[in-house]
């Protein structure tokens, strides 16, 4: 008999799904909101790093939105339909968005924060390279043709639940991917064969 | 142009870092316990990060920002010429309105700061560049006042 592996088995099978901990955060259940923290802040921290391209302005933005998460969790309720998940990628992305338009010009959180290049092989620059590239091009995009995009590509949301989170039909989300992903390979062109 | 397989390969070379927990645990405990307004935080955390190239960290700017916040008003440090850090720091011991990590990270910043008072490093945001409305409240913590 495998005691641990049996309790963590039961752990996960029982863990409490995201209605049932929503609405406890609603009640102000502590335990509950480090829970939902826990499941959804790297996916808060990555469409928000993605859309701000920028490290510091992401873990602002985690703590912008778990702030709303903890003070405004009985809105949700009101939202039929909707899952947790598609709620808090809203917050998010309108989150960013208002960032983005209130940003000013110039200021030291636009530098590109270095990453720790001691353990990565010379291979692994030229990745780095390239990703540094494809995060200035999706700068370029307007900003709903990239939050859709870094939702479906990176976040592997369908396009029903991006139009969800939008607050569009589907079909025009499918028609900011397909903008957003026509432009990226226009502007991305000249790095063909890069990799 | 390129084809959709080559954007695809493209677009996963862009990768994001680790989250570093810590920014989740205190955003966590901010969110609970709001020991100051958390709009002040915030933009105290912001304001703090430009101002102080050596303390760049989302952890460190908010532990400073809420130090301040807290402290501040019940030493009438900002009224003193010279900031006397042990001061602070005590206050801070006292007060038990903070973390218990953040009193560290403002232990670390306090100690920092005060060693580097005299000799800014490069890149250090000096008076001259500063938002006017930045001023009294840098002024006061880096004791110009």
């Amino acid at each position: 008999m495998s005691v641990p592996q049996t309790g963590n088995v039961v752990r996960l099978e029982t863990a409490p799904g995201d209605d049932v901990l929503i609405a406890r955060v609603a009640l102000k259940d502590e335990a509950a909101f480090g829970l939902m923290s826990e499941r959804y802040s790297g996916l808060i921290f990555s469409i928000a790093y993605r859309m701000l391209n920028n490290r510091s302005a992401a873990e602002d933005m985690v703590q912008d939105v778990l702030f709303k998460l903890w003070n405004f969790a009985g809105d949700w309720q009101v939202e039929k339909g909707a899952s947790v998940k598609t709620w808090l990628c809203r917050i998010t992305g309108n989150a960013c968005i208002d960032g983005l338009r209130k940003k000013k010009p110039l200021s030291i959180d636009d530098v590109p924060e270095m990453e720790d290049t001691t353990q990565n092989a010379e291979g692994d620059l030229r990745t780095r390279e390239t990703g540094a590239i494809v995060g200035r091009a999706l700068q370029d995009l307007p900003e709903r043709q990239r939050l859709a995009l870094v939702m479906f590509h990176y976040e592997e949301m369908s396009v029903i639940d991006i139009a969800g989170v939008l607050k569009i039909t589907p079909k025009a989300a499918e028609g900011l991917l397909t903008r957003g992903r026509l432009s990226l390979r226009q502007s991305l062109a000249a790095y063909k064969g890069v990799l | 142009m390129l084809d959709d397989k080559d954007l695809d390969r493209m677009l996963n070379t862009y990768r994001v870092p680790a989250l570093d927990p810590d920014v989740v645990i205190q955003a966590v405990h901010n969110a609970v316990h709001q020991p100051v307004p958390f709009v002040e935080i915030a933009k105290l955390r912001r304001r703090f990060r430009l101002a102080i190239p050596p303390f760049p960290s989302f952890r460190m700017g908010g532990a400073v920002a809420a130090m301040i916040l807290v402290i501040m008003p019940l030493t009438g440090l900002q009224t003193q010429p010279e900031l006397n850090v042990d001061a602070v720091i005590d206050e801070l011991v006292v007060s038990q309105q903070v973390a218990e990590n953040d009193i560290r990270s403002a232990e670390e910043i306090l100690g920092l700061i005060d060693s580097r008072r005299n000799s800014p490093p490069e890149g250090f945001k000096n008076t001259d560049d500063r938002d006017e409305e930045d001023a009294p409240i840098w002024d006061t913590f880096m004791g110009h006042s």
